[in-house]
């Protein structure tokens, strides 16, 4: 089955004008979706991820700016919408899901008309309808006793409970894609497999396209198709995820991997952790980001910046001495 | 619901205890004996003495405090000694309360009908012109003492407008509102100008403080409308900390505001304080003040209820 291409973002730049100086967020980012399909974006804490999906939302504010690019949603650039027509394409065509889902709900607002609002402002419904099919999408979302949670208060709930109204929310008007960053942070682990499951669930069943942004690689193994790394900013490698779990192109991603904690490991090994910091984006020095950090750096890798380019058939990588590393192993 | 009020309303009465055995060792204690001032010069001892005897001041302060707590539980607040010798204390009070009440409340109606509209736009335009000329008066608001307003309100109005409403004075509600209310509004506007500023600022701030939530822009990503979120997201959740101080703002009131009440010559409370401390009438005083502490508990409780009304976070159960 041929899938239709749902996203692709080309070129984007978003800056930060700050006090301090100008922050390099995103910086030339290239990647696409397709529909039904899940993108894992994976990186380190200040790497862009969420800056990235923000972009695609049309939520950067002040002192922010998408500088450069394209955010073609179907073929529609989003960047050449009107804040009133992506009002109506935000929890529409595309919903998403935050980082710190304890927070994330209005506290004097009850559960159901928190959601109950998101479709009167997408839809014509009449309010019964609506009252109706809350409770349906709570159900949906297996939240147990749904006519009853529709008048309760977000703080009455468990953490799970809340990040499960928050994707009925999200999942309300039956987007094309949906957006998760880091949707299981706050959770323990028993909860964060629930929601995983869940959303392969929901997935199944809305055929939308998924983005999910984490910083664990191995949430990314057992549920996404393709798989995009991010480091400062730029996106260094992309690829279906058995491709990039096969052979890592980039010596980031290749940390990344061997920084994934194993089952089958022996109890007391010691997790590799890749060297170094991750660079201020106000001040980069130029050539290769991740150069400083690098066990195989040239003297070319200082001075030009690499930019993403096909090695295999979908699978690319921003790096410069990508066929001499894999030969060398 | 029912239950928390009647715990507080009784946990309030230790509290008044406490509170009149204070007002009452400080109005003995202090320096200054009624019955001379009601002498005047006639200072003759035996004079004096029969006096004190009469008005009960010779016995030892326990007895005094007893006879006076004994008789407020039966509703019987005495009889004033100097300030309008021989009216009860309870009518005395009850008609200059009137008087206080009423400005407190058009104070602070006038304090929010101009405060909460522009606390909301000065913070939805951060950092913009209207921002900031909102900013600057509400400081100048803040730091002009009420009575300078209340002095300018009455050259600018009372003098070159309309002579009735700064000419100063009261007109009970009874004898008509419009005469009422001409008398009231210029004083509910001095009075109510700080109170503005303050509540202003404390709107502004919260508001930006909501703003900056999660759950604002969980709003804006699900494209709830841009006045939705204003209303239920920001507006709603920032007035919560705001009724604290609209709260405190009326106790503080309602203890009568002596300034504004001498400038437009209201015979409010604290007008009655002021002269009942002067004439050292005793059981004007006392009457006074323990009632100004029974209405702060009752305001307190009013503003705890509607916090729970606001917040659905806090419950309020029979244990707490
Ligand atoms: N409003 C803002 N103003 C200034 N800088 C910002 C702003 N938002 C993000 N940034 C900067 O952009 C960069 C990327 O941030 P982003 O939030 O996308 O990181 P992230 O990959 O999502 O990290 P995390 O895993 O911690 O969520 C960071 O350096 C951050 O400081
Ligand atoms: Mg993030």
């Amino acid at each position: 089955m041929m899938r239709e291409e749902l996203l692709r973002i080309e070129n984007l730049v978003t800056r930060f004008y700050t006090e301090y100086g100008v922050v390099q967020a995103v910086d030339g980012t290239n990647l696409y979706l397709k529909q039904g399909e899940t993108l894992g974006i994976v990186g380190e804490s200040g790497s862009g991820k969420t800056v990235t999906a923000m972009s695609i939302m049309g939520m950067i504010e002040n002192p922010g700016k998408i500088e450069n690019g394209r955010i073609l949603l179907k073929g529609d650039n989003l960047l050449y919408k009107s804040e009133k027509e992506m009002r109506e394409i935000r929890g529409g065509l595309i919903a998403m899901v935050f980082q710190d889902s304890l927070s994330s709900l209005n506290p004097t607002l009850t559960v159901g008309e928190q959601i109950g609002r998101v479709l009167r402002f997408h839809t014509t419904l009449t309010p019964h309808v609506i009252h109706k099919r809350v409770v349906e999408l709570l159900e949906k979302v297996g939240i147990p006793e749904p006519t009853k949670r529709y008048g309760g208060y977000p703080h009455e709930m468990s953490g799970g409970m809340r990040q499960r109204v928050l994707i009925a929310m999200a999942i309300s008007c039956n987007p094309s894609l949906l957006i998760l960053d880091e949707p299981t942070t706050a959770l323990d682990v028993t909860i964060e497999a629930q929601i995983f499951e869940l959303i392969e669930q929901l997935k199944k069943h809305f055929n939308m396209g998924i983005i999910l942004i984490t910083h664990d690689l191995s949430v990314v193994a057992n549920t996404c198709d393709r798989v995009a790394i991010m480091y400062s900013g730029k996106l260094i490698e992309q690829g279906s995820v058995s491709e990039v779990f096969k052979r890592q192109l980039h010596p980031y991603t290749r940390g990344l991997i061997r920084s994934i904690p194993r089952i089958d490991g022996p109890v007391d090994e010691n997790l590799y952790s890749i060297p170094g910091e991750v660079p201020d984006l106000i001040n980069l020095p130029g050539g290769c980001n991740f150069a400083p950090r690098c066990a195989y750096k040239k003297d070319l890798c200082e001075k030009e910046s690499p930019t993403l380019a096909e090695f295999y058939k979908d699978h690319t990588a921003a790096c410069l001495r990508v066929k001499e590393i894999e030969y060398a192993e | 619901m029912g239950v928390y009020i009647l715990k507080r309303l009784i946990l309030a009465i230790p509290t008044l205890i406490v509170a009149s055995i204070i007002i009452f060792l400080l109005v003995h204690i202090a320096p200054g004996d009624p019955v001379r001032v009601m002498l005047g010069p006639i200072q003759d001892q035996v004079l004096v003495e029969r006096l004190q005897q009469k008005l009960g001041l010779d016995l030892p302060l326990h007895e005094q405090y007893l006879t006076w707590l004994g008789n407020l539980l039966r509703g019987d607040l005495g009889i004033s000694i100097s300030v309008q010798r021989g009216a009860p204390v309870a009518e005395l009070i009850a008609e200059r309360y009137m008087v206080t009440l009423e400005l407190a409340l058009l104070a602070m109606t006038v304090a929010l009908l101009i405060a909460i509209p522009t606390g909301i736009l000065s913070a939805l335009r951060q950092n913009k012109l209207t921002d900031h000329i909102s900013r600057v008066v509400a400081l100048i608001g803040i730091s002009i003492p009420n009575f300078f307003v209340g002095i300018l309100l009455i050259l600018f109005f009372g003098v070159v407008l309309l002579k009735t409403w700064g000419a100063g004075g009261f007109v009970p509600i009874q004898e008509g509102l419009g005469a009422n209310l001409q008398r009231m509004i210029l004083p509910a506007i001095a009075l109510g100008t700080s109170y503005s500023a303050i509540v202003m600022r404390m709107m502004r701030s919260s508001m930006l403080d909501v703003m900056s939530k999660d759950y604002v822009r969980t709003a804006r990503a699900m494209g709830v409308k841009r006045w939705s979120v204003i209303r239920q997201d920001i507006v709603r959740n920032a007035l919560i900390p705001v009724v604290t101080v609209i709260g405190n703002s009326i106790g503080y009131l309602l203890g009568g505001s002596v300034v504004t009440e001498s400038v437009f010559r209201l015979p409010g409370i604290g007008n009655l304080v002021i002269n009942a401390v002067y004439r050292r009438d005793f059981p004007v005083i006392q009457a006074v003040v323990l009632i100004i502490v029974l209405l702060r508990i009752l305001v307190n409780l009013v503003v705890d209820l509607m916090y729970a009304k606001l917040d659905p976070r806090i419950q309020y159960t029979s244990s707490e």
